[in-house]
């Protein structure tokens, strides 16, 4: 046959909208295939749904505790307590010069003798402590830094340390630091959990290609015989793999978004209680667009795989 | 067109399916292939479709060596063959329409034109008014009018058709001669493989007589 005429009256280069319409036409039609088994693509999705929620739920978590410690931090005052014996004047000094250094919102005097006026007012000690003949405190500075990182209040803290007249410098940042900690652990975890998750992922999506191209034999083979290319059996295929990860994802995004928000109205109630503008937040809009891109990208990638293992297998 | 060059095919258990067969068909030229079950027809199809490879010899479709023909470049090549199964090898869960409209699809032809070419073919073969129906709800002789719609409807080069007339009465039987007949005309080669005695009376095209596997007569 001569290659010429035939090209002529056979192969109408397809343009590019008829590329769009049939990608379409195939998303439409594998659509309909997996809403023709809802109890099989319902499992399917569950679980790619509660694997994907792991990984996202404990990512979650350690955002809103960081996002927490960052509130904490945000009150975080101080007691920098002066050298005994220094005068008012000295001690406005210091004071001033705090406030000149970045990261202090505001600094309170408290003198020596307000001190011990406090002190006495607490009961029995304050007795003792009046009886001395020279007031035993010093003079403080309550300091209450700006927002920020953990990090930043400690330089701040050995910054001040170092300023002359400053005696001792009382924070306690330990559970500020065990939160974090418990935080940056939840991550690594949210990590490593969602590595895990991806391979299976893989396997679940894997799984359900490869069950619909047993399905499909006969389909694909009379395709192939017809002159269908590999590249043309794959393309449903490939999209049904991308649908359900897309689709699992989708479901995790709503049950994700569904608990911030049922949580969100108790959470605020305690953070209320502890004084704190503490709010619970989800994973947000790119947060929610990275987990529906990774479950459709990972269903794309599962069907790619399955496919190439096993198209060669079914041939007329 | 079609030639075959001292062709074999064995398989590994027993003897040979095919064995030093040689015959040519050109273009706008139709023959039968004929003999017993097991004789060999349906091999011969199969190594034309490039199903399978033959063990010796060599098979010359147009221009191109089916020895040599990779495994990518197999899918084009069999959009140039229609094929009329017997089996039909139609799919179950698409219309009539759908199922002819197949190698179109698989060719990237714009939605229009397929579905126009469709209902030409369907037309030919007498069942455009069942266009939108299922297979399953046709008659043996009706699903097997449908595989030959679609076997045509890309205008192939080459039809090959394995008992096409098989489960039609003396009259569609000659209808559908009639349709491969209007392919003849136009240049089309065919190749049909029928033990149909009375079709092969009707309609004197050489015919390739295969006995176990020898092409015994009509080279």
């Amino acid at each position: 046959m001569s290659s010429k005429t035939s090209r002529n009256k056979q192969s109408k280069p397809p343009q590019q909208s008829q590329f769009w319409m049939t990608h379409r036409a195939i998303v439409g039609s594998t659509l309909r295939e997996l809403a023709a088994t809802p109890i099989a693509t319902g499992v399917t999705l569950f679980v790619i749904a509660v694997a994907l929620l792991f990984p996202a739920l404990l990512y979650v978590i350690s955002l809103n505790l960081m996002s927490s410690v960052g509130e904490s931090t945000s009150n975080a005052r101080f007691n920098a307590y002066l050298e005994i014996g220094l005068s008012a004047a000295e001690t406005a000094e210091v004071s001033d010069y705090l406030l000149t250094l970045e990261g202090v919102a505001s600094v309170e005097i408290i003198t020596a003798q307000e001190g011990l006026e406090a002190f006495s007012a607490n009961g029995d000690l304050g007795d003792v402590l009046l009886s001395l003949p020279q007031n035993p405190l010093p003079p403080s500075l309550v300091v209450t830094v700006e927002q920020g990182a953990l990090e930043n209040i400690d330089n701040l803290v050995n910054r001040l340390a170092d300023v002359e007249g400053v005696d001792n410098i009382q924070f306690d940042r330990l559970w500020l630091q065990r939160v974090q900690a418990i935080a940056e652990l939840l991550q690594s975890l949210g990590s490593l959990l969602g590595v895990l998750v991806l391979f299976g992922l893989v396997a679940i999506i894997g799984n359900t290609v490869k069950l619909a191209m047993t399905n499909k034999q006969q389909e694909i083979r009379v395709i192939k015989l017809i002159g269908g290319t590999n590249a043309y059996v794959a393309r449903p295929l490939l999209y049904r793999g991308a649908l359900l990860g897309l689709g699992g994802a989708l479901v995790a995004s709503l049950v994700l978004g569904l608990l911030t928000l049922g949580l969100g109205g108790p959470v605020a109630q305690l953070s209320e209680l502890y004084s704190s503008q503490f709010q619970l937040s989800g994973l947000g809009f790119t947060g929610n667009l990275l987990l529906i891109v990774v479950g459709g990208g990972t269903g794309w990638i599962a069907a790619l795989l399955t496919i190439y293992r096993n198209i060669s297998t079914i041939e007329p | 067109m079609i030639k075959f060059d001292d062709v074999s095919k064995h398989y590994e258990v027993g003897r040979d399916a095919l064995s030093h067969v040689s015959f040519e068909v050109g273009k706008g030229e139709m023959a039968f292939v004929t003999g017993h079950s097991g004789a060999g027809k349906s091999t011969l199809l199969k190594l034309i479709l490039v199903m399978e490879r033959c063990s010796s010899g060599q098979i010359l479709v147009g221009d191109v060596n089916l020895n040599r023909v990779a495994r990518k470049q197999i899918p084009f090549y069999r959009r140039k063959i229609g094929a009329v199964f017997q089996d039909h090898q139609l799919l179950f869960d698409r219309t009539v329409g759908d199922n002819v409209a197949m190698p179109l699809e698989i060719a990237g032809f714009p939605h229009r034109e397929a579905r126009r070419r469709v209902r030409a073919a369907l037309d030919k073969v007498g069942l455009l008014s069942k266009e939108s129906m299922l297979p399953e709800k046709l008659s043996g002789g009706e699903q097997q009018r449908v595989g030959i719609a679609r076997a045509v409807v890309n205008r192939p080069d080459i039809i090959l058709a394995d008992e096409p007339t098989g489960n039609l009465d003396p009259e569609l039987s000659a209808e559908v001669m009639q349709v491969f007949e209007q392919f003849k005309s136009v240049g089309v080669s065919l190749l049909v493989a029928t033990h149909d005695q009375t079709l092969i009376e009707r309609f004197p095209y050489r015919t390739l007589v295969l006995e176990q596997g020898k092409l015994v007569g009509g080279t």
